[in-house]
């Protein structure tokens, strides 16, 4: 009886430092493969992948449905005069909210300026965009807005999105705290003027990092010249009208403002952006409408969680190497398709059911590693207990 | 017989009648679409057009067509393809059942598992025969005319032609840097054309344009991609007679006419002045009346179209 509880002590020992060894060596992998520069195009494609992607690019049910609260329209190559004429146009139907993703540093012609300044105050539901912009020389985050001509006394908005240089916008961060004032974000603002409700709803969040619920979601778009139509009384009444760049024209493929999202079908490095960034603007204010944000897993518990089925799994596979020794490889090798497959798929479940984001990338690399590293350990401790006595679970005494 | 005849075409009546008493309408379009219904053929759709049991969509690449019941539920079809009444009631019907995702997972997981990862070369000719391999592109043909690709131009007032569209007479012009990406072009000029095919631009108003810089030139119908640009050389109007009257001196001046001629628009057209090779040869033709000189004219043309 002491003797079976004593081996187990050594299985749940071995099992623990097995574990702590894979955790070792994966975080050695990761400093490997994502900081060694000659090894970058395998950090590139690894670095900008997420499991959520091939949850948002394949799995998410095809979407006939239209989005009635939304409506884009296109500002194509249109200079502040065509511009102006658009924000009037549009202002006939009634909108409740125009948000303008567009930026206007510096007085051009006066009587464009003035169009537009006059386009842009004459009614209160404008929404325009502000950039944070971080400058080498001073090594500060200044906020950059149009010329006062337009933006004074005008709600705005930071329009930059939470993500490294070329890859997958997936994050926001909905307000920043600069100097001690909050800027909120040009989403956040565009909530603020369409639904109290809503932007109450979003305040209670803290303005945490969210993930962006990227949902199949179908806008209208209007083209640049596609507005003098009066049938769109019934499109454009009481809802937010973005206006912002989406080509030329509609249709029409323009690597100006494109960026890459979790939609693209071609994940893991060469792949074309698809997504236009006054459309992910959409997106993230139709996340905060219909309040359906995605509950990340804090990174801590994600690891700690990691760590303890590793551990688990490590306590299986020693068994098995102990109880079955003739079999223990092939045991091993189904238990580890088993659990892949089980974690993949209840990772999705859980994202799908109750947008519970958890990323099991590290722990999907420690099942696949775990049997390699099991060896590698059982070896170490053979060799210690027969040169310093070490007790372990493998020994056969 | 005739009975049971008239009582089934009733009933099938009836359905019909209660299936369109739905009442379906256009309620917004991007892009071509066109319908077809008893009274018209092929015809563009329109806001709030009613669909009736004999209507057919025509929907073409890029195109979206959202249509709306009388309680204003939607329903986007961006598909190319055609959509008769009956499919279209379907689609409202379906609209917004849920698959079982659990499922659809296990099926893409089995699917990928499954998948066969082959060298494409092993089985070439049945992917190419099935699937035609990576298509090129739809670019439309290249309308540019004048400027040639490659020319010099001097004038103060520039004038651009092209052949027109068959399919649209409404053009975007554009005048980029000619270093530019043609993913991620510089656009230096650009402007809209309606029911024309040519466009003059006085020189002094284009205040980018620099004497002996380079710059592309293109034109598409609206809403219909060109890859294609032609580069054109701006140089000053004394600059060019220098060049002139270089080229010509360099000329061996103790051939015959013709062969003279030939070298002469061999020299234009390496710097650029495409239209005086094309002259030189067709003067060549009027004086020897050899087809060939014809010939060389054509070549030029092509080369730089």
């Amino acid at each position: 009886m002491k003797q079976k509880r004593r081996k187990l002590f050594y299985l749940y020992r071995d099992a623990f430092l097995a574990s702590l060894f894979t955790f070792g060596v994966l975080f050695l992998l990761k400093i490997i493969l994502f900081n060694v520069s000659y090894l970058n195009p395998i950090s590139k494609a690894l670095e900008d992948f997420q499991l959520t992607d091939l949850y948002f690019s394949n799995l998410q049910q095809e979407n006939n449905d239209v989005n009635k609260e939304i409506v884009l329209v296109n500002i194509g190559f249109n200079d502040r005069k065509s511009i102006a004429n658009q924000i009037n146009t549009i202002q006939k139907y009634h909108p409740k909210v125009i948000g303008l993703d567009a930026i206007f540093y510096h007085p051009k012609d006066s009587l464009s300026d003035q169009l537009l300044a006059q386009a842009i105050h004459q009614s209160s539901n404008i929404v325009l965009i502000n950039k944070l912009e971080y400058t080498d020389t001073s090594k500060k985050l200044i906020l950059n807005q149009s010329d006062p001509l337009f933006s004074q006394n005008t709600p705005q908005g930071f329009s930059n999105f939470l993500a490294k240089e070329n890859q997958t916008i997936r994050y926001i961060k909905p307000s920043i705290n600069l100097k001690g004032e909050i800027i909120e974000s040009f989403s956040t603002q565009i909530v603020q003027h369409y639904s109290t409700e809503a932007y109450k709803a979003f305040q209670k969040r803290e303005g945490k990092i969210e993930v962006i619920n990227f949902k199949n979601e179908n806008f209208i778009k209007l083209d640049v010249d596609d507005l003098e139509n009066p049938a769109l009384i019934t499109i454009l009444k009481d809802k937010i009208v973005l206006l912002g760049f989406m080509g030329s024209h509609i249709g029409e493929l323009n690597f100006e403002d494109l960026y890459l999202t979790p939609l693209n079908k071609s994940f893991g490095g060469h792949s074309i952006p698809d997504m236009y960034g006054i459309e992910i603007h959409a997106n993230i204010i139709n996340m905060m409408l219909s309040q359906k944000y995605i509950h990340e897993f804090p990174k801590f518990w994600n690891y700690l969680i990691a760590f303890f089925l590793t551990f688990l799994n490590m306590v299986l596979f020693m068994y098995f190497s102990v109880r079955y020794v003739n079999w223990a490889s092939h045991l091993i090798k189904i238990c580890q398709i088993v659990l892949f497959a089980l974690l993949f798929f209840l990772s999705l479940i859980t994202f799908h059911y109750i947008q519970l984001k958890i990323e099991p990338s590290f722990l999907l690399v420690s099942v696949i590693l775990a049997a390699e590293i099991l060896e590698l350990y059982t070896e170490t401790v053979l060799w210690m207990n027969k040169k310093w006595g070490f007790k372990t679970y493998f020994h056969k005494k | 017989m005739y009975m049971l005849n008239f009582s089934l075409v009733l009933f099938i009546q009836l359905i019909t009648i209660n299936t369109w008493a739905q009442d379906f309408y256009v309620y917004h379009v991007t892009g071509k679409v066109n319908y077809s219904d008893l009274a018209k053929k092929n015809e563009q759709v329109f806001y709030n057009y009613k669909i009736l049991p004999s209507t057919v969509f025509k929907l073409e690449e890029k195109s979206e067509l959202i249509l709306r019941d009388k309680d204003y539920n939607l329903l986007l079809l961006k598909t190319k393809g055609n959509y008769s009444a009956n499919n279209l009631i379907d689609l409202f019907k379906n609209k917004g059942k849920t698959e079982n995702f659990a499922k659809s997972t296990i099926e893409f997981m089995s699917s990928e598992l499954l998948r066969s990862d082959e060298d494409i070369r092993e089985y070439a000719d049945n992917y190419l025969k099935q699937t035609g391999g990576v298509s090129r592109g739809n670019c439309i043909e290249a309308l540019m005319k004048i400027p040639m690709n490659g020319q010099v131009v001097n004038d103060s007032v520039l004038s651009f032609t092209w052949k027109g569209s068959p399919s649209n007479t409404s053009y975007e012009f554009k005048i980029t840097d000619e270093s530019s990406d043609p993913n991620n072009e510089k656009i230096l000029f650009y402007t809209k054309v309606q029911d024309a095919t040519e466009l003059s631009i006085k020189a002094d108003s284009l205040s980018f344009l620099k004497e002996n810089r380079s710059y592309s030139w293109s034109v598409n119908p609206i809403k219909e991609p060109n890859c294609a640009r032609f580069n054109f050389k701006y140089s000053s109007k004394e600059e060019i007679k220098i060049l002139k009257k270089l080229l010509i001196q360099s000329t061996d001046a103790s051939q015959i006419m013709s062969d003279q001629l030939v070298e002469l628009a061999s020299l234009y057209e390496t710097n650029g002045l495409i239209q005086e090779a094309i002259a030189c040869y067709e003067l060549a033709f009027t004086l020897t009346e050899n087809q060939a000189f014809l010939t060389l004219a054509k070549l030029v043309i092509a080369r730089h179209q």
